[in-house]
């Protein structure tokens, strides 16, 4: 209990920490101070003279523009009073301007030695670091907020259900039928592009302010930095539920964080005051709680939740309708398959290898006459009102294969659905090659359903 | 003169113009002009007054000076208005108040 409240305390502080680091960074991207009016006993000549090498000065500063306003104030300033120092020695107007203006140097060069003064290693390196760091706070309040949209958006497709279900069209016919995969996918991949997008800003606008350069010159280096960082991630470091087009939007994520480091990056950050955070973090707590409440009971997709609706030794009478068992090969005869010649066995998820585990235990007579046992698994259809679901009799083979791995008196083999782009729904067969050689199925095997788990690599590169 | 010489030679006159700013402020916090004077000052009442003297009246090393010893947390500067308007003053950085 310590541990959790220390743990959310810094990381709360760590998001508190990154907000506040952005904020006063952008400080400095600021307008910034005006420039003092020049005293009324100047000419239009002596202005003109001042405001023109103040402006060929500032052509070369390139600094954030609340530095450039900084820097303008404080040499109008020290014009000012040094034509009024000269003109008490004795000096005219005209020559005080340009004698004032003189001992300052020529214009360009004073500009490039303030831009070097100011943009020193040491606050490049600041600017680097303190970057990385609004990073890390961005993509943490940017997934959230992105979380917060992506359930927003979620209630406005259910909202739209509701109201084409009253002119009698169901959404649930036309959204895909994967146990939901292609809608989590979706959910998933636009937080982290929300959280890609504010990570690159806050990055950008943080090490501007801190390194003292225009938003646009460091922009080029996190654009590069998070194409690569973040793309790397979409493809091969953020794994979860994946789909078709959530990893098309994946692959586009290098052009989110390059768009995100250009887009408008002179203005600035959207701040979210207190209350909308308040607001919205209790908005999305009500939410989950009444989303749970309503589907929890009735909804399950993932694996270990999955119902399984029949096992070799069920004989109940959920497995009395044609579930296409013969598909897949004939029921072996009970002869040569004696009662008690298994006596339990089931599925669940293989801890070691994050797989599915499916395992059989034989009676002591074991299986002396057969040989080539094998788990088939075999596409399925789901269980729903329309059908009492079984075999799906489209295919004609098994898609995945795993030979019986025989230990001590267990038979069991390891699939790994989570890895394969459609098995949502399936079915597992023990088979044999019998004494008369011919291969038969022994049992009515189990049934359930996964969920694809991986990377969007993963998913490209998915044996299917 | 090569181009590096040139830039070692500006580097050099930075970094002398660097040391006598930190040792016009002393501790104080202190504007432009004041600087300038406390600077004049030492000049002219040292034993190389003369040479100094010559390097008053230019400036062009002044504010890149000390916006660099800004940038290093040498000085720290803020406005402060008085009775002649705003003016940005400058003071030693310390670790800690004094």
């Amino acid at each position: 209990m310590i541990g959790l409240i220390a743990f959310i305390g810094g990381f709360g502080a760590f998001l508190i920490a990154a907000v506040a680091l952005v904020r006063r960074s952008e400080r400095r991207l600021g307008t910034g101070l005006p420039t003092a009016s020049p005293p009324a006993r100047l000419g239009t000549e002596g202005q003109a003279e001042i405001s023109a090498y103040l402006d060929r000065m500032t052509t070369e500063l390139r600094l954030p523009a609340a530095d450039v306003a900084e820097v303008r104030a404080e040499l109008a300033d020290h014009l000012y009073d040094s034509i009024a120092s000269l003109e008490a020695e004795g000096f005219d107007p005209e020559s005080a301007v340009r004698e004032a203006l003189g001992r300052l140097g020529p214009p360009a060069e004073l500009g490039r030695l303030l831009r070097a003064a100011h943009q020193s290693t040491r606050r490049l390196l600041a600017g680097a670091g303190g970057g990385v760091f609004a990073a890390g706070g961005g993509f943490v309040l940017g997934y959230l907020g992105g979380v917060v949209l992506a359930l927003l958006g979620f209630l406005a497709l259910l909202a739209v259900g509701s109201v084409l279900a009253l002119v009698g069209v169901r959404l649930l016919d036309i959204a895909p039928q994967d146990g939901g995969n292609t809608i989590n996918s979706l959910l998933y991949v636009a937080a982290f592009a929300m959280a890609v997008a504010t990570a690159t800003r806050y990055a950008v606008r943080t090490s501007a302010g801190l390194s003292r350069r225009a938003p646009r010159t460091v922009a080029v280096f996190w654009a590069v930095a998070g194409a690569i960082v973040f793309g790397w991630l979409a493809l091969f470091g953020m794994r979860g539920p994946q789909s078709w087009p959530s990893v098309a939007l994946e692959l586009c994520i290098p052009l989110v964080a390059v768009a995100s480091a250009f887009f408008r990056i002179d203005r600035p950050m959207p701040h979210v005051g207190r209350w909308a955070v308040i607001v919205t973090a209790l908005t999305v707590v009500v939410i989950s709680l009444g989303f749970f409440a309503v589907t929890g009971s009735s909804t399950s997709v993932s694996e270990e939740s999955a119902p399984v609706l029949c096992s070799v030794s069920d004989q109940s009478s959920s497995c009395q309708p044609d579930f296409g068992f013969d598909t897949v090969a004939p029921m072996a005869p009970a002869a040569w398959l004696p009662e008690g010649t298994f006596s339990g066995g089931g599925w669940g998820s293989d801890p070691a290898s994050g797989g599915t585990r499916v395992n059989d235990t034989m009676g002591s007579q074991g299986l002396p006459s057969w040989t080539d046992l094998q788990y088939e698994a075999w596409h399925a259809l789901p269980v729903d009102e329309l059908g009492p679901g079984g075999v799906d009799t489209h295919y004609s083979t098994p898609f995945a294969v795993q030979p019986a791995a025989l230990n001590g008196n267990s038979l069991s083999a390891v699939f790994h659905f989570e890895r394969l782009r459609d098995a949502v729904h399936w079915w597992i067969f023990l088979t044999g090659v019998g004494p008369d050689g011919h291969r038969y199925r022994m049992g009515d095997g189990r049934g359930g359903q996964s969920n694809f788990n991986g990377s969007a690599w993963d998913w490209l590169t998915a044996p299917q | 003169m090569s181009r590096t010489d040139v830039a070692s030679e500006g580097s050099a006159r930075l970094a002398r113009e660097r040391e006598r700013v930190l040792e016009a402020l002393d501790g104080e916090a202190l504007s432009v002009p004041a600087i300038l004077r406390r600077m004049a000052e030492r000049s002219t009442g040292g034993e190389a007054g003369a040479e100094h003297g010559a390097e008053a009246s230019d400036q062009s090393l002044l504010y890149p000076a000390l916006h660099s010893l800004e940038a290093d947390w040498k000085l720290q500067a803020r406005w402060l208005s008085d009775a002649n308007g705003v003016r940005r003053v400058y003071r030693k950085r310390r670790l800690l108040p004094r």
